[in-house]
C-alpha cells in the first residue's frame, strides 16, 4: 500500500512530463497548423474552393448521386435563362400532331467521364432505370417517372442519335417537364441495371469529372479534358459543406474559400456585411423559390377567405425585403413564381385601411388567437425569425393576436396533420417551368398541397379550368387558362404570396466570372482572376 | 490479502452485472426516442426536397416500404434481433447501413471529447492542486477569476469570438472542417472552456477539505514537507469527485456536441443524430443512442475501476 | 487580515450585482423605457444615442428594454430548473447513496440508463412531443441534467458514511434520519453549493443552444441566450449586440457562484476561522 519513495517522486514528475508534453504538442500544432493552411493564392490551375450549405454530393443511393450544379451529369434538356426549356444533350425535338409522340435527336460525339459513348441506347438504359429508381427520394428533386413521365408508354432507339418516347396521354409541355433533374443521363456502366443504385462512382457528360468525396465533408471536381463543348476554365474545384451561415461568412472572410453556391448559399444580412468588404462582391439573380404565408383554410378565423385577404393587404413587403432581406428578395402577390415564363406578376398592392375593413367585417372589431409556426430551416437559412415577429406585431393591427413558435419540419407536419395552426410561413419551389402540376396541386379541391397543407381552397372556376387544362393541348390555350387561374389566385388567395427569392452568388474578387444562374452559378466559366 | 481480492472481484462482478439491465434499458428507451413522436417520417421524405406534396396513396406505400404499418412490438423486436446480429438498420434518408455512418463519424467526435478532455484534465486538475496549494495569493485569486469567467461565458458566444479573432483577423486557424490537428483547437477550446473552469473550483474545493482532515494535521506533525502532503495524502481522496465529474463531461460529450459541430462542421455523432431527429430517421436515432449508450457503459466501468484505485476503502470490501 | 478584507469586497461585490441583477429582472416592467416588443421598422439596428441607451436590435426594438426583460426570463427559468434538478439529484443521490442495497442498484441503474441516453437527443424527443415552450423545456433541462448530479452526490455520500464518526453515532443509537439531517446533508452542502451555483449557470447556457436547434424560448421572448444568437449576425458592425447579453450572463453566473461560496462559508459546520474561500 506504501509507495516507495522513488515512486512517489516519480508521480510528481509525471505530471510535469505531461504538462510539457502537451505545451510541444500545442506549438507544434500550431505550426503544422500554419504550414499546412490552405493558402487560397490565386495561379491559373490552383484549386478553388467554394463551400455549400448542404451537402451536394448525397452519393450512390441517390437518384442523382450529385447536384446538377456542380456539372458532373447533364440533362436531355436543360433551363434556358428565359425561363424555357433548352437543348441540352437533346439537340432538337418534334411532337406529332396528337403530342403523344416526340422524337428527340441527341447530341453527337459526345462521351461519358468512364469512355462510354452517348448514344441512344445509353438514353434507353436510362429511362429503364428511372422506371426501376421511381419513386425516390432525394434532398435535390423527389424523382418519380409516374409525376414527370406521365403514361409514358414506350421509349425506343430510331437510330444511333434519335430516340421517340410515346405516351398514352397528350403530353403539349413535355419539354417543360423534363429539364435538369428530370431527364438526368449517366453512362450506364456506372450504375446497377437491377437496382439503380451507382456503383463507384458517377460518369456524367459534362465539364467537370467527379474525383472523389468524403460525405458531409466535400466533393472534388476536376476539368473534363475531353469535354465536347467549351471546356471549363478551372481545373480543379472543391466544394466544402459548412452547414452554418456563419462559419460560411468567417471561412470567406479568412480567405479559406473563395465563394459560397446552392440555396440558402448565405443570409441576406450576412451579404450584407461582407460585401462591406472590398475584396468581396455578390451577384444575384431570380430563384425558382417563393416565400408564402400558408393558412388554414378549414378551421379557425382565417377559414374566412377574406381575412386571407386582408393580410395579403396588410403585410408591408417593402419593409420586410428592405430589412430583412436587404434588397435580395422581390416582394409578390403572384401565386406563381417570377420565374416562370408563364408567370403574370404585378405590383403587390398594400392598402391598410382596405386590410382593417375587411378584419373587422369577419372578427367584428374582437381580437383572435392565432397560432403561427415559423419552419427551423427558415431560421437557419432565412430571416424568418425577424419577419415571423414583424408579421406578429402588424397582424395586431387588425386584432390578430399571434403566438410564434418555431418548429422543425416534422412537428410542423405534424402540426399540419392535426390542424393545429393557423399560419404558417414557408417556401414553395417550382417543380418544373410548367406550373400545371403547381396550379394542381394548390388550386383544385382535391390537390394534394390543398389537402396537406389543410388549404381548403374550393373555388369552383379554378377546378373546372384545371379540368379543362387536362384536355387543352394548344399552347394559347393553356397560356390563357395559366393567366386565368393566376388572377384567380390574386382574388381568392389559396395561400399568400410575400416574395420571390433570389440566389446570391457571393463570391471573392479574387475570381471572376462567378454568376448565379437559375439554378446553381457558372461553375464552368469561374477561375482565378488573371 | 484474501478479503481484499474478493472485495475487489466482488466490487468488479457487481459492476459487470449492471451492464445488461442498462443496456436493455438503454435499447427500449432508444427504441421510444425513435417512435415516441407521432409525426409520420413517410411523409417526410417523400416531401424532403421542399416541393413535393405527395398523396395518401403513396404515403401509405411509403410507409409500408419502410415497415411502420406494423405494430410497435413487432417493430422492437425485428429491431432488437437484427442489432443482436450487429445490424443496426437502415437509414430512411440516405438509404446507407446506420452502423456504417456511425463507424465513419464516430474518429470525429472521439477526436473532439478526447482532446477537450484532455484540455480539461491537463488544464484543470494541476490548476486546481495549484491554487489550493497556493492558497489565497495573487494568484490563486487570478485563477479563481478565470474559472469563474470560464463556468460563466455561454460556449457559442465564445466560439464567435474565438472564430472571429483566430480565423477571420488573425488566420491562424481554421474557421470549419475537419481534418489536421488545427481543425481540432478551437473546437475542443470552445467544449472545454465550461467544464475547465467547473473543474478548476471543485478540485481546489474538495483539497482545501481534504487538507483540513485530521490525517492531514497528523502528517504536517510528522513533519512531512507540504508538496509530499498534497500528492500523496491530500490529492488520491480529493480527486474522487473530479473523477465523478470528468466521468459525466466525457460522457455528455462522446454522444458528440450537436452545437459545436454544427459551428464548426464537423461531420460527427451529434450533427449526425440531430439531422436524423429533424426527419425522423428512426434507424438513425435508435441505432445512435444505442450505439453512444454502449460506449459510455464502457467508459463508466473504467470509471469505476479507477475509483477502486482511488478509494482504499472500496478495496477493503466496501461499496 | 487585508486577504479577508480582499475576499469580503469581492463577496459584497458579488451580493450587489446579484442584487442589481435579480432587481433589474423584477422591476423591468417599471424601468423599462420602452415595450421590449414594440417593433419600430424605421429605427433598426441603431447606435447608443440619447434616445435609445443601448441602441436598437434588428427589428428596431430597444435593446436595453429587452435586456431588461430578459433577466426575468433567463433568471427565473434558470434559478427554476437548477432547483429541479438539484432536488431530484440530492434526494435520488442521497437514498442511493446512504441506504445501499437494492434501492441503490436500481437508482444506479436507472442513473446510468439515463446518462447513457444522449442529452440532446432526450431533449428534442421530449420538446417534439409536447410542443417547444417553457414547460417542455423545464422538464428537458431537469432530465437530462439530474442524473449526473445525482451520480456526484452519491460518491460524496459514500465518501461520507466511510468516515468514522458516523459508525460511531450509529452504535450511540442515531437513526438513519438523524445521521441523514445532522451530518450527511450539511457536509454535502459545500460541494452542493457549488453544484447548484454552476448548474444555473448551465441552464442558462443549455436554454440558450437549445435556441440554437430551434427548441428554447419562443420569439418575440426576450431571452438573453437568444440574444446572443441573433447578435452572431450582426455584432461585426455592432458589438454591443453580442457583449451586453454576453456580459449579462457572466455577470449573472458568476455572481451566483460567488455568492454561493459565501453562503457555503457561512453554514458550514467546519469551524473554518480561516479566510473565506471562493
Amino acid at each position: 500500500m506504501r509507495k516507495s519513495k522513488e515512486g512517489y517522486r516519480g508521480t510528481k514528475h509525471l505530471w510535469l512530463k505531461a504538462v510539457c508534453l502537451l505545451l510541444l504538442c500545442g506549438l507544434g500544432a500550431f505550426f503544422a497548423g500554419c504550414s499546412s493552411r490552405q493558402e487560397q493564392t490565386p495561379g491559373t490551375d490552383r484549386e478553388i474552393v467554394l463551400a455549400a450549405a448542404r451537402d451536394l454530393t448525397p452519393g450512390s443511393k441517390d437518384p442523382y448521386y450529385t447536384s446538377l450544379i456542380l456539372k458532373v451529369w447533364e440533362p436531355l434538356v436543360e433551363v434556358g435563362e428565359d425561363g424555357r426549356p433548352a437543348p441540352k444533350l437533346a439537340k432538337e425535338w418534334e411532337h406529332s400532331g396528337d403530342y403523344k409522340t416526340w422524337t428527340f435527336k441527341l447530341a453527337e460525339g459526345v462521351t461519358f467521364h468512364d469512355g462510354t459513348p452517348f448514344n441512344a441506347m445509353a438514353v434507353v438504359k436510362n429511362f429503364e432505370r428511372y422506371r426501376i429508381i421511381s419513386p425516390r427520394t432525394s434532398t435535390f428533386y423527389l424523382f418519380d417517372i409516374n409525376k414527370i413521365y406521365p403514361q409514358l408508354r414506350r421509349v425506343e432507339a430510331l437510330d444511333e442519335y434519335t430516340v421517340r418516347l410515346t405516351f398514352g396521354h397528350p403530353f403539349p409541355n413535355l419539354p417543360y417537364s423534363m429539364t435538369n433533374f428530370s431527364s438526368p443521363m449517366f453512362s450506364p456502366a456506372c450504375f446497377d441495371p437491377v437496382t439503380g443504385d451507382f456503383g463507384g462512382t458517377v460518369a456524367g457528360t459534362g465539364p467537370f469529372k467527379l474525383t472523389s468525396h468524403a460525405a458531409r465533408q466535400y466533393t472534388l471536381l476536376e476539368r473534363n479534358e475531353a469535354y465536347y463543348g467549351s471546356k471549363a476554365m478551372a481545373k480543379t474545384i472543391r466544394i466544402r459543406n459548412i452547414p452554418v451561415s456563419e462559419t460560411r461568412y468567417s471561412a470567406l472572410k479568412a480567405g479559406e474559400i473563395m465563394g459560397v453556391l446552392d440555396i440558402g448559399s448565405l443570409t441576406p444580412a450576412l451579404t450584407s456585411e461582407l460585401i462591406k468588404d472590398k475584396q468581396f462582391d455578390v451577384a444575384a439573380n431570380r430563384s425558382t423559390i417563393t416565400h408564402y404565408l400558408f393558412c388554414n383554410g378549414e378551421q379557425g378565423p382565417l377559414s374566412d377567405s377574406r381575412l386571407r385577404q386582408a393580410i395579403s393587404l396588410l403585410v408591408n413587403r417593402e419593409v420586410l425585403v428592405r430589412n430583412f432581406f436587404h434588397g435580395y428578395a422581390i416582394a409578390t402577390n403572384n401565386f406563381l413564381n417570377g420565374t416562370s415564363p408563364y408567370s403574370r406578376p404585378v405590383n403587390p398592392e398594400r392598402n391598410v385601411a382596405a386590410a382593417k375593413h375587411l378584419a373587422k367585417d369577419v372578427l367584428q372589431s374582437q381580437t383572435s388567437e392565432i397560432i403561427f409556426l415559423v419552419p427551423q430551416y427558415g431560421i437557419d437559412r432565412y430571416p424568418y425569425k425577424e419577419i415571423a415577429e414583424f408579421i406578429q406585431a402588424e397582424l395586431k393591427e387588425l386584432g390578430l393576436n399571434a403566438r410564434i413558435t418555431v418548429m422543425d419540419w416534422a412537428a410542423i407536419q405534424d402540426a399540419r396533420a392535426a390542424g393545429r395552426f393557423d399560419l404558417i410561413l414557408g417556401t414553395q419551389g417550382l417543380p418544373s417551368l410548367e406550373p400545371a402540376l403547381l396550379f394542381r396541386n394548390y388550386m383544385k379541391s382535391t390537390g394534394s398541397a390543398n389537402v396537406q397543407y389543410r388549404l381548403g381552397y374550393k373555388n369552383q372556376e379554378a377546378d373546372r379550368l384545371l379540368a379543362e387544362l387536362d384536355s387543352a393541348s394548344e399552347a394559347t390555350e393553356r397560356e390563357k387558362i395559366y393567366d386565368r387561374l393566376q388572377v384567380i389566385a390574386r382574388e381568392d388567395p389559396p395561400c399568400i404570396p410575400l416574395f420571390d427569392d433570389m440566389n446570391l452568388a457571393v463570391y471573392n474578387k479574387k475570381l471572376e466570372n462567378y454568376q448565379p444562374l437559375l439554378y446553381g452559378v457558372t461553375l464552368d466559366k469561374v477561375r482565378w482572376r488573371q | 490479502m484474501e478479503t481484499i481480492s474478493s472485495g475487489i472481484w466482488f466490487y468488479i462482478v457487481k459492476k459487470l452485472a449492471m451492464v445488461f439491465p442498462v443496456w436493455l434499458g438503454i435499447s427500449a428507451a432508444a427504441f421510444l426516442l425513435g417512435v415516441v413522436s407521432p409525426s409520420d417520417p413517410a411523409v417526410l421524405l417523400l416531401s424532403m426536397d421542399g416541393i413535393s406534396t405527395p398523396g395518401a396513396q403513396e404515403i401509405a406505400a411509403k410507409r409500408h416500404e419502410l415497415g411502420l404499418d406494423r405494430s410497435y412490438i413487432l417493430q422492437y423486436l425485428t429491431w432488437l434481433g437484427q442489432v443482436l446480429q450487429g445490424n443496426l438498420g437502415i437509414s430512411y434518408i440516405t438509404r446507407q447501413p446506420v452502423l456504417d455512418e456511425l463507424l465513419l463519424r464516430l474518429p470525429v467526435t472521439v477526436m473532439l471529447a478526447g482532446s477537450s478532455l484532455l484540455l480539461v484534465m491537463l488544464t484543470g486538475i494541476p490548476l486546481g492542486v495549484l491554487m489550493a496549494w497556493k492558497k489565497n495569493t495573487g494568484g490563486d485569486f487570478l485563477l479563481r477569476a478565470a474559472a469563474l469567467a470560464g463556468t460563466s461565458l455561454p460556449s457559442f458566444w465564445l466560439s464567435v469570438v474565438l472564430i472571429w479573432i483566430f480565423a477571420e483577423n488573425l488566420q491562424l486557424l481554421p474557421s470549419s472542417g475537419y481534418g489536421t490537428i488545427p481543425h481540432i483547437i478551437l473546437p475542443a477550446i470552445t467544449l472545454a472552456a465550461g467544464a475547465t473552469g467547473a473543474l478548476m473550483r471543485l478540485q481546489r474545493a474538495t483539497l482545501l477539505e481534504v487538507l483540513e482532515q485530521n490525517y492531514i494535521f497528523a502528517a504536517k506533525a510528522k513533519g512531512l514537507p507540504p508538496s509530499r502532503i498534497i500528492w500523496r495524502h491530500g490529492l488520491p481522496n480529493a480527486l474522487i469527485p473530479v473523477v465523478t465529474l470528468l466521468g459525466n463531461y466525457f460522457g455528455s460529450v462522446l454522444g458528440g456536441s450537436a452545437v459545436i459541430e454544427a459551428i464548426y462542421s464537423l461531420p460527427g455523432l451529434g450533427s449526425y443524430v440531430l439531422e436524423a431527429i429533424r426527419g425522423r430517421d428512426y434507424p438513425v436515432i435508435q441505432g445512435y443512442v444505442l450505439f453512444t449508450g454502449c460506449i459510455f457503459v464502457a467508459f463508466n466501468l473504467l470509471v469505476d475501476l479507477a475509483y477502486l484505485r482511488l478509494n482504499p476503502r472500496i478495496r477493503l470490501g466496501g461499496k | 487580515m487585508s486577504v479577508t478584507n480582499k475576499a469580503s469586497i469581492v463577496y459584497k461585490l458579488a451580493a450587489v450585482s446579484l442584487l442589481l441583477l435579480v432587481s433589474a429582472a423584477v422591476f423591468a416592467p417599471v424601468i423599462a423605457p420602452y415595450d421590449p416588443n414594440l417593433v419600430m421598422p424605421d429605427e433598426t439596428l441603431q447606435p447608443c444615442s440619447a434616445k435609445h441607451w443601448l441602441g436598437t436590435d434588428a427589428l428596431g426594438r430597444d435593446f436595453l428594454s429587452r435586456l431588461l426583460y430578459g433577466a426575468q426570463v433567463s433568471i427565473g427559468f434558470a434559478v427554476l430548473a437548477a432547483l429541479c434538478t438539484t432536488l431530484l439529484g440530492v434526494s435520488l443521490g442521497v437514498l442511493g447513496g446512504y441506504f445501499g442495497g437494492v434501492i441503490d442498484l436500481v437508482l444506479q441503474l436507472l442513473v446510468n440508463i439515463f446518462q447513457g441516453l444522449p442529452g440532446m437527443s432526450l431533449m428534442i424527443a421530449i420538446a417534439g412531443s409536447l410542443g417547444p415552450g417553457s414547460a417542455s423545456l423545464l422538464l428537458a433541462v431537469t432530465l437530462t441534467s439530474w442524473a449526473g448530479f445525482s451520480r456526484i452526490v452519491r460518491g460524496e455520500v459514500l465518501k461520507i458514511k466511510e468516515e468514522s464518526y458516523i459508525e460511531g453515532i450509529r452504535s450511540l443509537g442515531g437513526s438513519d434520519w438523524y445521521i441523514l439531517r445532522r451530518y450527511i446533508l450539511p457536509n454535502l452542502f459545500n460541494s452542493l453549493i457549488i453544484l447548484f451555483t454552476v448548474r444555473v449557470g448551465t441552464v442558462v447556457l443549455s436554454v440558450a443552444s437549445l435556441s440554437f436547434l430551434g427548441l428554447g424560448m419562443q420569439p418575440p421572448q426576450a431571452d438573453w441566450g437568444v440574444m446572443i444568437l441573433d447578435a452572431k449576425v450582426y455584432f461585426r458592425s455592432y458589438p454591443q449586440l453580442l457583449l451586453a447579453p454576453g456580459l449579462c450572463i457572466l455577470a449573472l453566473c458568476s455572481s451566483i457562484q460567488l455568492v454561493g461560496d459565501a453562503l457555503r462559508d457561512r453554514f458550514s459546520i467546519r469551524q473554518n476561522t480561516q479566510q473565506q474561500d471562493w
